[in-house]
């Protein structure tokens, strides 16, 4: 058992070395609550440690030296009060002494006061969406493997499950502070190297903060069972020096313009269909699956449903405005204007439900408004 | 494990009838005990599933959904399934023989509480049958997720654990009445062996909080079926009152699955030791306070939910504070053994097994009652390391460990002691492998609950997986040996063991069927 | 053993609960308490000293926050 314990702390005293690969200790981190909480990690290890040295050493002993094949005698004591307060008064103290630190660094964690940038996040069944609350700008955020990847059919790529297609950027040395909140069910925003975990919970707001001192890209993962991709929602944050956050933040309102321009143009069913699949299948297939066929009981098919050959408005209207109490949300502010139209048309007519139908981005544009 | 045809009076009757009518405590303590060992076999194929898709990064054997499901029903299984009604089986055989009680005071209401499960569990299991599949929100079943998104059999979850409850809580009045009652003349609260008083105190805890869990899910019941709001923001309810509720039959919940193996564990080791518990009066003491203090610690599970700082300043130093009493008992065991004359039969083994890596569960529950740092640990795989240290090697190696021990009582044979040997060699270190690198993927910021994992934390997962294999399959030779133990076993003597102490060991073996119509003597 | 004819005082059932949050009891009070015929007192005293421990907690708790 001793062996076991020296074997374990060698492998913590190994970390970041010899593999900086197989990691199996908590990561330092990049803000100063996340190396507070590391030390106090590694103070409360140690002390168990030590315990366990004490405790598993009398034990080993007696099962070594006190063995009746070794023709033991059994002694009868068997009670001290001396002895038995003395084992209770002394972890009693080491708590104490544990507690405040402890607590020191939580009063840090719950000072959100004075931030530099205040984000809302919010969690989506298997999405994030972030909105920059000074600034116009709102995005989602989701998974960017390919399912070709998870299904074993194409090599993994190194960021694995971790990487998405619109990550959070956010300046380096500021205070930021993020809002959470959930649409649907309880998720829970998690980035190790932040040291930041709060759960997303719909209609409450949780608040928590962060100051990066080094630009990079950090990841994480939702961390409260959300559902069915609950392991396929990841966070990925891009901090960035003061300028490159700021030329971030122009590039990515004069995309938001060009988005909004391409509504107007002209669409024709067959440029409609092939963004259609691509928007479904980033956006709806993790219910309603790849062949329109969904999951009994769950989610419903959309091939040969009757909303999907039925009256357009209505179909339209599902898509826009969700159905509450469902998990099928409102998508108005989470696709654009060419988006939505694309997925409806595509909706309408993949699956051998040929309606023929067209619902251009114009429509939609008139009904986001 | 089927008691042998008693001498005195009436026998059992013969046949499916014996098992069905039984008011007889053996009796339904061998039920009790077969039906926890077939959920802990069906839940340990769940978790082998779970393992087995776990294995490497992608998704091979399952989908998520399904995945979602399994690991919710583990958790159920195992919980409510294999542990509770474990400990239940082993008092019902041994608080009567211990406390020179004929039977159980309520010997129909015990027949009741037994029959009820298979009902309950049949409910539960066919839910995998159903359309939409099983519950898949997870053992903890946080709402929203488990009422407005959750699938349609979650009725039948309510259902079922309702049942639970009620045979938990009829159970639990039964161990109550039969210990305050039916002690022999002599027998005082200060001579209880400490199974029993253990035992008395989870019945305590199992009649308080069980209908705080039977209150939860009847609110679920409600939002989902009719129209109420408990849980739900958009009515004006509460998603996070739910865990609050949920924890506060939770925690306590814990203690109901080791108090009594605490209680367990203290008969055992006194016996291979030779030499008596060490503070008796400290550990019966201990064990009623660590029952009032798990009221006020609940909330260590919710330290993310965005509590006000003064909630979690108070559950930290609350939880800080209930370690303390928790953790001297292994003070006491490790006393016990000190100077001691040890011999290391199978049930020593286990016991011996069950204080290290229970202790090494208790240290990492140490570090996650540090509320900073349960920022980073919460909901990874660390916290599933220290739960399954406590549960697997604690409270299952314990239970094995009464088995064991016991088991040449019940059926009159010991068991093969070479087999017992190999089951617990490959027990203990198939436990280990499994369960020891989640710490590491669980600091390293693997998520728990998750069908498929980023690459760095391929290794430790793989390693993880063989070591269930090994685990769940050496369960099998537990199994044998039980049924060579009844079938052809050496026959026991009636102390069984060389230093065993307590009524129990003063009838033959095997106990016949009626035991202590006289009550025995105590001096 | 000696049987202790008359029934624990109140602060010796006191005693007893706060032996037991501690989690050390002697063998001399063990014995007294266990002769006893009523347990609701203990009970009772549990409830009560389990509410003051709360008390005492959550004063802790201002007080660090108050300092710290
Ligand atoms: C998180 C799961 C989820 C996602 C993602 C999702 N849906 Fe749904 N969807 C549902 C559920 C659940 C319903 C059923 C709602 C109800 O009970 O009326 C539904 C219903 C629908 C319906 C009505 C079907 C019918 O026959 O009643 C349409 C149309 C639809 N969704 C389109 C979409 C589109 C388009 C997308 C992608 C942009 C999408 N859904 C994404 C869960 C989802
Ligand atoms: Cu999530
Ligand atoms: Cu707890």
């Amino acid at each position: 058992m001793e062996k076991l314990l020296l074997g374990v702390s060698g492998l913590f005293l190994f970390s970041g070395r010899a593999h900086a690969d197989w990691t199996v200790n908590l990561t330092k981190g990049v803000t100063e609550i996340s190396r507070e909480i590391y030390d106090l990690h590694m103070v409360i290890f140690w002390i168990c440690v030590v315990i366990g040295f004490i405790v598993f050493g009398v034990m080993l002993w007696s099962v070594v030296y006190h063995r009746k094949s070794r023709g033991a005698k059994a002694h009868n004591f068997h009670e001290s009060l001396v002895v038995e307060i003395a084992w209770t008064v002394v972890p009693f103290i080491i708590l104490i002494a544990m507690a405040v630190p402890a607590t020191a660094t939580l009063i840090k964690m719950y000072d959100n006061t004075e931030a530099d940038l205040d984000i809302q996040v919010t969690g989506y069944q298997w999405k994030w969406r972030y909105q920059y609350l000074a600034e116009d700008i709102d995005f989602f955020s989701s998974l960017s493997t390919p399912r070709e990847q998870i299904n074993n059919t194409q090599e993994k790529s190194t960021d694995y499950l971790l990487e998405v297609d619109n990550p959070l950027v956010i300046p380096v040395g500021k205070k930021v502070r993020f809002l959470l909140t959930a649409n649907d069910v309880i998720h829970s925003w998690w980035v190790p190297e932040f040291a930041v975990k709060k759960d997303a919970i719909p209609g409450f707001i949780n608040e928590a903060w962060v100051i990066v001192d080094k630009p990079g890209v950090y990841r994480g993962q939702c961390a409260e069972l959300c559902g069915k991709d609950h392991g396929f929602m990841p966070i990925v944050v891009e901090v960035k020096s003061q300028e490159d956050y700021e030329q971030w933040l122009a590039e990515f309102k004069k995309a938001d313009a060009l988005k909004s321009q391409a509504a107007e143009k002209s669409w024709n069913l067959a440029d409609l269909m092939a963004t259609g699949e691509q928007v479904y299948s980033k956006a709806c297939l993790a219910c309603h699956q790849a062949n329109g066929e969904g999951v009994p009981s769950i989610f419903p098919a959309l091939k040969n449903s009757a909303v999907a050959l039925g009256d357009e408005a209505l179909h339209i209207d599902v898509v826009l405005n969700g159905v509450s109490g469902t998990a099928m949300q409102a998508f108005k502010d989470q696709l654009s204007a060419v988006e939505l139209a694309a997925v409806i048309t595509y909706e309408r007519n993949a699956w051998g439900n040929k309606t023929g139908d067209i619902v251009t981005p114009a429509q939609i544009a008139e009904l986001k408004k | 494990m089927n008691s042998s045809v008693a001498t005195t009076h009436h026998g059992p009757a013969s046949g499916l009838s014996r098992w069905l009518y039984t008011t007889n405590h053996k009796d339904i303590g061998t039920l009790y005990l077969w039906f926890s060992f077939v959920m802990f076999l069906t839940g340990g194929c769940m978790a082998l599933l779970i393992r087995a898709e776990l294995f490497q990064p992608g998704l091979q054997l399952i989908q998520p959904e399904f995945f979602n499901q399994m690991t919710t029903m583990h958790g159920l299984i195992m919980v409510f399934g294999a542990v509770m009604p474990a400990f239940v089986g082993l008092a019902n055989w041994m608080i009567p023989m211990m406390v020179g009680a004929p039977d159980m005071a309520l010997p129909r209401m015990n027949n009741w509480s037994f029959w009820i499960l298979p009902f309950a569990f049949s409910m539960m299991l066919s839910t995998l049958f159903m359309e939409g599949g099983a519950p898949n929100f997870g053992w903890t079943f946080y709402a929203p997720l488990s009422t407005t998104y959750a699938p349609p059999s979650v009725t039948f979850f309510i259902f079922a654990v309702h049942m639970m409850g009620i045979s938990s809580i009829m159970g639990a009045i039964n161990i109550i009445a039969t210990i305050l009652n039916l002690r022999a003349p002599g027998m005082n609260m200060m001579k209880l062996p400490l199974f029993v008083w253990t035992w008395l105190i989870t019945a305590f805890l199992l009649i308080a909080v069980m209908p705080v869990l039977a209150g939860v899910v009847t609110m679920m019941l409600m939002d989902i079926h009719f129209g109420t709001s408990f849980f739900n923001a958009a009515g004006g309810g509460d998603p996070v009152l739910f865990q609050h509720v949920f924890w506060f039959f939770g925690h306590p919940e814990v203690y109901i699955m080791i108090l009594p193996a605490f209680g367990i564990v203290s008969e055992i080791i006194p016996t291979f030791a030779r030499k008596k518990l060490f503070g008796y009066p400290s550990m019966v003491y201990a064990t009623a306070s660590i029952a009032f203090l798990s009221f006020i610690v609940w909330a260590h599970h919710m330290f993310t939910v965005g509590m006000p700082l003064v909630g979690e300043v108070f559950f930290m130093f609350a939880t800080m504070l209930i370690a303390v009493p928790t953790g001297v008992k292994v003070f006491n065991w490790v006393a016990t053994m000190f100077r001691g004359s040890l011999t290391f039969e199978t049930p020593m083994l286990f016991a011996l097994a069950f204080v290290v890596l229970f202790t090494i569960g208790g240290f990492s529950g140490l570090m996650l009652a540090i509320a900073p740092a349960d920022f980073q640990y919460h909901d990874t795989y660390f916290v599933v390391a220290h739960f399954h240290y406590v549960l697997v090697p604690g409270a299952v190696f314990a239970i094995m460990a009464g088995a064991y021990y016991w088991l040449p009582k019940w059926c009159g044979n010991y068991y093969s002691e070479t087999m017992g040997k190999v089951h617990f060699w490959c027990s203990f270190i198939g436990v280990n492998i499994t369960f020891f690198p989640m710490h590491f993927i669980g600091l390293a910021g693997m998520p728990r609950r998750i069908p498929d994992y980023a690459l760095q934390f391929a290794d430790f997962n793989a390693v993880a997986t063989v070591g269930a294999f090994i685990f769940g399959f050496s369960q099998l030779i537990f199994l044998y040996n039980v049924l060579h133990c009844i079938r052809k076993g050496r026959k026991a003597s009636d102390e069984v063991w060389e230093g065993s102490h307590g009524l129990e060991w003063t009838l033959p073996s095997p106990a016949p069927y009626h035991s202590f119509s006289e009550a025995p003597q105590i001096k | 053993m000696s049987r202790i004819q008359n029934e624990p005082r109140w602060i010796d059932v006191i005693l007893s609960v706060l032996a037991a949050f501690f989690g050390v009891q002697t063998k001399r009070n063990h014995e007294r308490d266990s002769m006893t015929d009523s347990y609701w007192r203990y009970i009772v005293i549990g409830l009560v000293l389990l509410l003051a421990f709360i008390a005492v907690i959550y004063l802790l708790v201002k007080l660090t926050l108050a300092y710290l």
